[in-house]
């Protein structure tokens, strides 16, 4: 976070924001590129902020990492739908606290705030996915 | 009278039979289960996830949040704090102001007066969180109910829920139990409640109206409720999330209240006392409707998953806890 790479992401982050083409709807999350990445103009982007709560649409499972990360752990990409209207942003994002086994394509899955790594012993703190809770009683 | 908009809780998924860590030891242990923060989880993550549910009922978008208190004892930064990364996280703008409370599970209590008294003077909207994610040495006593959870609180003007409408202090000085970051240290038990108790009636005895339909009395051993509400002669609900989540310190301000308040209906009225090195906050809060969070805090208790001992250690180590 001290460092500027995530002092300049922490918006992205900590708050899901992202950018949604004035040109085409189409939205970028994390990043804000130059041109849009489906129609190709040299975008004009407005900030936008995702729903944390949205829909598995592909995963695969990471059975070896680093001893930080839990495994067996899922890797998903997930359709994210805006807070107001507009197109869903397509995210890419770790699981935490979910059984491989638990996870199914068309899914809901929650977005909860967590530790991602540390800089320095600096937490940095993100979204992960998770089965949601409500959905575990 | 501080009206309250909404109210949250958060603990962990994972939780340990207390049994299970004494039997490590060749120890015996009662009934009662500890939770246990995931390896990505500290008190700044379960903070944010206890004050979106709170905010959430309370209706409320970040932006419109004039400033944040934080209460924890667990916090592993000497130099950081908590309260300006809550306010980060939930969306809250840069004119925010914040404040950490540490030191003591009073904390809790010191940060709910804190907001009080600035919605009397610059701040309309006010979100209070406690969180603690407690720390124990491997085989230590306080090991079996070192837990993990926040709560939160959203003060403002409009449909309250709740509302805080009296308080009570006394600042005794008495430190009982008291923890370094390596180390918790309990003292003479029975000395050290009935110190407790004077507090606690001190505190409780400024209070206007001493009628309650519910008490909570967060503490680091799970009988010390029930005689304090005997020494008070109270006839009230008690509510303790001690049997199943373990002492969560300044969290656990907020945990017992907002479990209080999920069963309490409107009209009735909770006793909060918060006690901790330095002595007791007693607070009177009244419930206006029975709207509940979305996740309640029983809710939380019920989705759990058990973590064998090593797992469990695992766990507190990789998050610092």
């Amino acid at each position: 976070m001290f460092e500027p790479p995530y002092t300049r992401t922490r918006a992205a982050n900590e708050r899901l924001r992202a950018h949604e083409c004035d040109a085409c709807g189409w939205v970028s999350f994390p990043e804000q590129p130059q041109f849009c990445k489906r129609c190709g103009v040299d975008a004009s982007w407005s900030e936008t902020r995702l729903h944390p709560r949205g829909t598995v649409r592909s995963y695969v499972v990471q059975q070896r990492l680093p001893e930080e990360f839990e495994t067996p752990l899922p890797l998903a990409v997930m359709d994210m739908p805006q807070e107001e209207s507009g197109e869903p942003a397509r995210v890419y994002g770790l699981f935490t606290e979910t059984d491989p086994a638990d996870i199914e394509i068309g899914m809901e899955a929650e977005g909860v705030f967590r530790r991602v790594f540390d800089v320095a012993g600096l937490p940095i703190h993100s979204f992960k996915f998770t089965r949601p809770r409500g959905d575990r009683l | 009278m501080a009206g309250i908009l909404g109210y949250g809780a958060y603990i962990p998924l994972y939780r340990i039979e207390r049994s299970r860590i004494a039997e490590q030891y060749g120890d015996y242990a009662g009934d009662g289960e500890t939770a246990v923060p995931g390896h990505d989880e500290d008190t700044t993550t379960m903070a944010v996830e206890a004050a979106t549910d709170a905010l959430t009922q309370a209706s409320t978008d970040g932006d419109q949040i004039d400033a944040v208190f934080a209460a924890t004892t667990s916090d592993p930064f000497v130099e950081r704090g908590v309260a300006a990364h809550v306010a980060h996280a939930v969306g809250a703008g840069r004119d925010t102001r914040v404040g950490d409370f540490q030191g003591s599970a009073r904390a809790g209590t010191n940060a709910l007066l804190a907001a009080r008294d600035a919605l009397s003077t610059d701040a309309d909207t006010v979100l209070v969180v406690g969180s603690d994610a407690l720390s124990a040495p491997a085989g230590s006593a306080a090991e079996r109910t070192a837990g993990a959870g926040a709560g939160a609180l959203v003060f403002g003007e409009g449909d309250a829920v709740a509302a805080l409408t009296d308080s009570g202090v006394a600042t005794t000085g008495f430190v009982g139990r008291f923890a370094t970051h390596e180390d918790v240290t309990d003292g003479d038990g029975r000395f050290n409640r009935e110190r407790y108790l004077d507090a606690v009636e001190i505190a409780v005895g400024h209070l206007g109206d001493d009628s309650f339909t519910h008490a909570v009395f967060p503490a680091h051993d799970g009988g010390w409720g029930r005689k304090a509400s005997d020494a008070l002669g109270l006839d009230a609900t008690l509510v303790s999330t001690f049997p199943e989540v373990g002492y969560t310190a300044a969290a656990g301000v907020f945990l017992d209240t907002a479990a209080a308040l999920d069963t309490a209906k409107a009209g009735e009225s909770v006793l909060l006392a918060g006690y901790g090195p330095g002595g007791c906050d007693a607070l009177r809060i009244e419930r206006r409707t029975a709207e509940t969070p979305e996740m309640t805090t029983d809710e939380y208790i019920q989705s759990s998953e058990q973590l064998p001992y090593g797992k469990h250690r695992q766990f507190r180590t990789w998050g610092g806890n």
